[in-house]
């Protein structure tokens, strides 16, 4: 039975690993990318200065990135250090694992071009302007990030080869790539570690078996949602196994809150955000998604 | 713990490569990447080239110095300690993934829900004097058996997925009606498949690749129901027949997926759905048992009434399926026979039977028809037990018999192994019925 039990966690924490590298690397590779070839000043004068501006360029910016929550983690670290306005960072990490290319081509394979994923891609691209607006509400970036997350000017650092060859320029950013690999690669890992300990913990079927009330299962989802810790891209065809079965809200709700946030990509935004910035953008997806989630249950159910 | 830069950047390249093995060794041996699904292993190989890039970026640049020695930072060496446990663990899980319970699945629910693991052992419900019994494992290794599924009001039907890690159950509602649940075969893992409460959902049977289930769904209030598809991938489910006058029950898909069998009650027919080409065949039918499907899904044997005198017994029919196809009884000399069950490589079929004189005394025996020769051996005597279900297992070279006491007032079933090869009959479990072999 123990011997099963460590096969099961090995295997689950392996599952998780292997679905999140890629988009680690994926992430940590466009992270590298701007490091080296988009200047502090282009990400200064793109974005606008309001905070209104500045977090609908977030949205708009999610739309470029195929990458998901635990990819997007080093790409708006590497922003913010660029000079990335807090409201248009906090935008597109919340916007991008759910209104990305990549995610929306899934949900419209999935569920086709109707209600689902008008709601995920709508729904998703309100939680997280509103969520950036209330995070930001009174914070500038020292109060929400890490030292390691802020521009130079700020206390952060940046280097460039500006001026070398090509070549030595992709290596630079390769190895500034790999750094990120390192520096979210670690809690990536101890995330996996995490929620393979919880899945093991927490049976799915208590989670599934919370029934059809518009409010508990709308938690309910949200919680599976939080500790399956898959990637925004791989969910949608897990939803597809208990879609039948589920409300619409509670559906959407998974569809939103973990893509957006999971016991993985929360352990992530460490070496970015400040513990309680952290701790309130996850209690502000939370109380958001539930929300919207009870709410299309009343309405749409 | 702290590292110089270069001793980091060294041991991060190492961890790269490594990584990029695991990625490479999991590809190559599919096990990780085919229980993701979701098309997971198109990620492989340009995680592959990318670990391999970055790795090659540690090495020093042309024009770039070396620092010096006072000058180099410290790095934190437990994140790269960290990015080597998925490597270290995949070396560890291949030991028990090939070992004594073939283990190597997840238990993540990953759209079809293809985790569990994968054991081998002979499902089945107890206890069998209970108001709501349970769905339970018996390892074939003779291990403790262990309960898989227990909902409150009990397990009334199940079926095994092909893969052999997760079963279909049916679960009577706590509002009525029944519902289909998806279990991994260690338990740790359901949720419901169907939604038809205040209507019954039940009598699953998989498909050959476990991609579709079949069902029987009553509503509510309704004396018969119809066989629906439900599609694994897709969550969609549909009628077989849109026409609502062909009912059907006790669904069943031949092994090799090409043909879907189930009883047609308002036709008085077993109906033999031809999958790839369309078309069904009727197989009349007064009993109303689906019978067994030959492996090759080309013939059906069943059983039905015949009158002897004033008396009505069952016998062994055998319906060849398709252009041509015919009927005829299976036996020579048809005695009293029951439960006909085809082995999966299609030589033997066994069956229950009793003599119409009674000359052997009142015990239903189990006999083994060899479909080559047409001979038949009588493989057990006497009138302790009643053999009355009859289960193969994927091999075909053991049966798992479900019997009867036969000198008790009150007995309960109870689940016997024969084997083929040496002839001996087993107890494996007392208590208990409806034992499947998994797959």
């Amino acid at each position: 039975m123990v011997g099963e039990l460590v096969v099961d966690f090995l295997t689950l924490f392996l599952s998780i690993f292997a679905r999140s590298m890629p988009f680690l690397l994926l992430g940590a590779l466009i992270s590298g990318l701007i490091n080296e070839f988009v200047s502090s000043g282009e990400v200064l004068r793109a974005v606008p200065r309001g905070r209104l501006g500045a977090a609908l360029a977030g949205l708009v910016l999610a739309l470029a990135f195929p990458v998901t929550e635990c990819g997007i983690v080093p790409v708006v670290r590497r922003l913010f250090r660029k000079g990335l306005p807090a409201p248009a960072g906090v935008g597109l990490l919340l916007a991008a694992p759910v209104i990305n290319p990549l995610v929306l081509a899934l949900t419209f394979s999935a569920y086709g071009g109707g209600r689902v994923l008008a709601l995920r891609a709508g729904l998703g691209a309100a939680i997280a302007l509103a969520a950036a607006l209330v995070l930001t509400w009174r914070g500038g970036l020292t109060d929400l990030l890490h030292a390691g997350a802020l521009p130079p000017v700020q206390g952060g650092a940046e280097a460039t080869h500006t001026g070398q060859p090509v070549s030595v320029r992709m290596q630079s950013a390769l190895r500034a790539a790999a750094d990120d690999v390192f520096d979210f690669g670690g809690y990536m890992v101890a995330g996996a570690l995490l929620a393979a300990l919880l899945q093991l913990a927490i049976p799915t079927s208590v989670w599934l078996g919370a029934g059809q009330a518009p409010a508990t299962s709308v938690l309910a989802l949200q919680g599976l949602s939080f500790v399956l810790a898959v990637p925004s891209a791989g969910d949608t065809s897990l939803s597809l196994a208990f879609s039948g079965t589920t409300p619409p809200g509670s559906l959407l709700a998974f569809l939103l809150f973990g893509s957006m946030v999971d016991v993985k990509s929360l352990l992530m935004l460490r070496p970015v955000f400040r513990v309680r910035a952290a701790a309130l953008l996850v209690a502000l997806l939370a109380v958001l998604t539930f929300a919207a989630g009870v709410a299309l249950n009343l309405v749409g159910g | 713990m702290m590292l110089t830069r270069r001793a980091a950047e060294r041991l991060k390249a190492l961890v790269l490569v490594l990584t990029a093995v695991f990625f490479a060794w999991q590809l190559a041996s599919g096990a990780l990447f085919e229980q993701l699904g979701g098309g997971f292993g198109w990620a492989a190989l340009p995680s592959i080239a990318l670990l391999i890039l970055m790795a090659g970026s540690y090495r020093l640049g042309a024009g770039e110095e070396p620092p010096e020695p006072s000058q180099e930072a410290q790095a934190p060496v437990w994140p790269v300690l960290l990015m080597a446990l998925p490597l270290l663990a995949s070396l560890a899980l291949p030991l028990h993934a090939h070992g004594e319970h073939g283990t190597s699945a997840s238990l993540l629910l990953d759209g079809t829900l293809g985790g569990g693991a994968r054991v081998s052992g002979v499902l089945y419900l107890a206890p069998a004097d209970a108001d709501a019994p349970g769905l339970w494992l018996a390892p074939a290794d003779g291990g403790e058996p262990r309960e898989v599924f227990s909902p409150e009001r009990g397990v009334l039907d199940y079926a095994p997925a092909p893969d052999g890690r997760r079963v279909a159950a049916t679960v009577p509602g706590t509002e009525g009606g029944e519902d289909i649940w998806l279990v991994d075969v260690l338990g740790r893992v359901s949720q419901p498949l169907t939604d038809c409460a205040p209507d019954a959902c039940r009598s699953p049977a998989w498909s050959a690749d476990g991609s579709l289930l079949a069902y029987e769904r009553v509503e509510r209030g309704a004396e018969t129901g119809r066989i629906w598809l439900l599609d694994l991938q897709t969550g969609e489910t549909a009628p077989v027949y849109e026409d609502p006058q062909i009912a059907g029950s006790d669904p069943q898909f031949s092994r090799e997926g090409s043909r879907l069998a189930f009883v047609d009650s308002s036709a008085g027919a077993i109906r033999v759905v031809d999958l790839e080409q369309g078309g069904a065949t009727l197989v009349p039918t007064q009993l109303r048992e689906v019978g067994s499907l030959s492996p090759d899904g080309s013939a059906l044997v069943y059983a039905d009434i015949r009158a002897v005198g004033r008396q009505y017994f069952s016998q062994l029919w055998l319906a060849t399926l398709g252009e041509g196809g015919e009927l005829r009884s299976l036996l020579d000399d048809p005695q009293e026979e029951i439960a006909p069950a085809w082995s999966p490589d299609g030589r033997w079929i066994v069956y229950g039977s009793r003599r119409l004189d009674r000359a052997e005394g009142m015990a239903i025996q189990m006999m083994l028809y060899d479909v080559e020769t047409g001979e038949v051996q009588q493989v057990t005597s006497g009138d302790e037990y009643n053999q009355t279900v009859f289960s193969w297992d994927a091999s075909g070279s053991r049966v798992l018999v479900q019997r009867f006491r036969l000198d008790e007032m009150v007995a309960a079933p109870e689940l016997w192994v024969y084997d083929l090869a040496t002839g001996e009959m087993t107890l494996l479990v007392e208590n208990a019925f409806d034992g499947a072999w998994l797959p």
